[in-house]
Parts: structure tokens; sequence; C-alpha cells
């Protein structure tokens, strides 16, 4: 479905989460998971929500992750653009435009590489730059982050993530604007520990 | 190939160029020729914008709110908002935008450019001329004229923004849908500012 109206963010299921008591339990499963996760292939899933807008603007997409900063990030609909992360490398395919940058050159590449892939490791609030609050109910953890530093508290009013509890991987993810417009990402089919190509993390 | 495409279109716009061939009287009551005014949903464009040597895609929103108003929110594919703002009463009102583009100069020309894009002339036509099968209507606007050429299915082809006999700025509006432009070009003469916006849902598109 490409284009949604009234999209809830919290479903039911999530009406139910609780302040998580044990964070540093938390935290070791989410360390031990990421020793053992070594690739993630999923779906997803985007919804981006704006207030005058009635509809959300739907997206949906693949995405797959291969340790340690292996990323790529593919639209399929309703329009093709490609994002990877090859560690500091950072390419995008816009239609047949290519384009590519050294995540080292510029600050805000450097921080947009750090930010996709603690996003998807989990460790982001491990990193200092958002205070956190955690929650869970009988599937999901929840992390709610705001952030600290200046620089981040000019785009983002907030982070929510779930994790999925059988696997400690991130199963929804909600980017809240300053102006309370968001994006929420939702992943699915997920495989982990799928054998993945390096090839699949270069665009040329 | 691009600039190929670029001396094509430049190519184009110029050869294209207005004559003005006969005057006919403007109808008293026009205020605004409009592109975007089905008000049930918003129009969403890919959007390709060369801006300065940079580069930036994304999608932009347009959503007619009536009486010629408009929201309008440009994003990146991540869905992260660059600019928000909206034009009520021919007023440019700016929500939300991110540091790097908070300049001066670049809110201008998206001030300047939406207007033309979108309409929103506040003055009437000072007249209308005929161009062949096409009728061209002249708005006294600021900080230049108007002009909007309208083939004979009442489709606006081509906007202009002009100061004296100089086009300053083109917008070419292309492979019609109904009423919807498909694909959208802007293009600067005096600037090194190129737009392109390509068309993924409009109000009257059925959901998948």
């Amino acid at each position: 479905m490409f284009w949604l109206g009234g999209f809830q963010v919290l479903s039911a299921q999530d009406g139910d989460m609780k302040a998580l008591k044990d964070t540093t339990a938390f935290k070791q499963k989410l360390k031990e998971a990421s020793v053992t996760t070594n690739t993630i292939d999923c779906d997803f899933t985007q919804k981006k929500h704006l207030s005058f807008m009635s509809e959300d603007i739907v997206t949906s997409g693949h995405f797959s992750f291969k340790k340690e900063r292996k990323i790529r990030w593919e639209y399929l609909k309703p329009y093709s653009y490609i994002v990877v992360i090859n560690n500091n490398d950072i390419y995008l395919k816009d239609d047949e435009k290519t384009s590519h940058f050294d995540a080292n050159s510029n600050k805000m590449f450097q921080g947009i590489n750090d930010m996709m892939v603690a996003v998807v490791k989990g460790d982001l609030f491990s990193s200092g730059d958002f205070s956190a609050k955690y929650y869970e109910n009988e599937k999901y953890y929840f992390v709610k982050l705001m952030p600290t530093k200046g620089e981040m508290k000019n785009y983002l009013k907030g982070i929510d993530i779930y994790f999925d509890k059988k696997d400690m991987t991130v199963v929804k993810l909600k980017l809240t604007e300053l102006s309370d417009d968001y994006t929420f990402i939702e992943y699915h089919n997920k495989t982990l520990n799928k054998p993945l190509s390096d090839a699949l993390f270069t665009i040329k | 190939m691009r600039y190929l495409l670029l001396s094509s279109l430049l190519l184009t716009l110029y050869c294209c160029s207005p004559s003005r061939r006969s005057v006919a009287i403007a109808p008293a009551d026009k205020q605004a020729i409009t592109v975007f005014d089905d008000t049930t949903g918003a129009y969403l464009y890919k959007n390709k914008i060369n801006l300065f040597g940079h580069y930036i895609s994304g999608l932009m929103m347009i959503k007619p709110v009536g009486n010629n108003n408009y929201k309008v929110a440009i994003a990146t594919e991540f869905g992260a908002k660059i600019l928000d703002f909206e034009i009520t009463d021919g007023q440019f009102i700016l929500h939300d935008c991110i540091p790097e583009m908070r300049r001066k100069l670049v809110l201008n020309i998206v001030e300047n450019d939406m207007k033309l894009l979108l309409g929103v002339a506040q003055f009437a036509p000072k007249d209308t001329s005929s161009l062949d099968a096409a009728i061209q209507y002249r708005f006294k606007t600021r900080p230049f004229n108007s002009f909007y050429t309208v083939n004979d299915a009442g489709n606006v082809t081509l906007i202009e923004g002009k100061r004296l006999k100089h086009t300053l700025v083109a917008i070419q509006l292309l492979d019609y849908k109904g009423s919807v432009p498909t694909k959208i070009t802007l293009e600067h003469f005096r600037l090194p500012v190129h737009i392109e916006l390509n068309i993924i849902k409009s109000p009257g598109d059925a959901t998948e």
C-alpha cells in the first residue's frame, strides 16, 4: 500500500509498555546479539507523516547490513534510490546519477555514517549524544532517545527504537522532528546471518 | 549527457521565447493562473535540485488548501524534512528549515520560484497575447513580471519570470496527465540553479 491515511504509529500492542527496570541486562543482551549477528537482510516500509497532509507518504525497499560497517539501503517503491555505506565510503544512486563521498571529508557525512551504523547496531543510546528512557512489553524493548547535543537538537526532537526481544534486532524506528512531523520505519521479512556478497555494498 | 540536455533545454526555451503577436483583452477577474488546484489531496514529486553546485534529491509535497493558498514541504528520500513553508494570501511563511538552507539568497530563490510555479500573482494581468494555439497571460508582479503560457487544452506549459525583455527564470510544465504536469523543469538563467520534478502521486490518483 503506497498511500495510507491516518496511520497510527503506536499499535494496540504497544499500549502496555512499562518502564524497564534492568537496563544493564538489556544492554548486555544487545551487546551479545551484536557479536553473533554478522548480517541482516530485510525489507522495510517507511511512512513520512507531515501535519498538513491527510495521508502519509509511504515508501518501501530493501535493507542489508554486513559487519562491521556495511549498509545498503535501497528504496524500490515508488522510486529508485540507493544509499550504500561501506566503512568510510558513502555512495548514493539516484536514478542514473551516482555520487561517492568520503565520510571523513565532511563532518556531516561522518555524522550520518556513524548514526546509520549505530541505529542498525542498536548502540545509538551509548554514544552520549542522547539521553535515554527504557521500556518493555511482551514483544519489544523500547528505547526513547532525546538528543542532548546542540547539532542534533537542531534537527530532531527524539528517536524511538523498538527491539525484537527474540533476536534483539531493530524492528521499528520513529524519528520525530522539532515540528512533530515524523518518519516511521518498519522492518519485515528479516533474515540474520545470511551470506551477503561484498559486491552488494559498492555502486559503480 | 547532462550538458547536452541542458543545452537542448536552453535552446528550446530561447527558441520558444514568446514574441507578442496580438494582444487580447484579459478577463477582468483573472488574478492568477493556477496549476495545482485540487484541494482534495497533495501533489507529490520526486525532485532533483542543482543549487550553486550542490545536488539535492528528495521529495516535494504541494498541498493546495484553497483560495490560491498552498502548503509545501521538501524532504530527503529518508524522510528528513529540509524545508516547510506555506504561501497564504501571497505571503511566503517559513515554518521549518534546516540550518544549511537558512540563507537569505536561498530562501528568496525558493520564495520567488514557488510563487511563480504556484501562480500566486497578486495583480491583475496587464495584457494577454496570442501565440499560435497558446495564450500568454502577463502579470505585473515582483521581483519580476510573470508570463504564463496556456495551451488550447487549458494547461500551463511555460512560466517565465522576466525583467524588461530578459528571461530570468523559465519553468516548463511537461507531459500532462489530465490537468497534472508529470514533469516540471525550472531553470535560472543568471544563477546556477536547475530543478527537475517528476510526479509520484497526485490527488486524483487511486490508492494502490
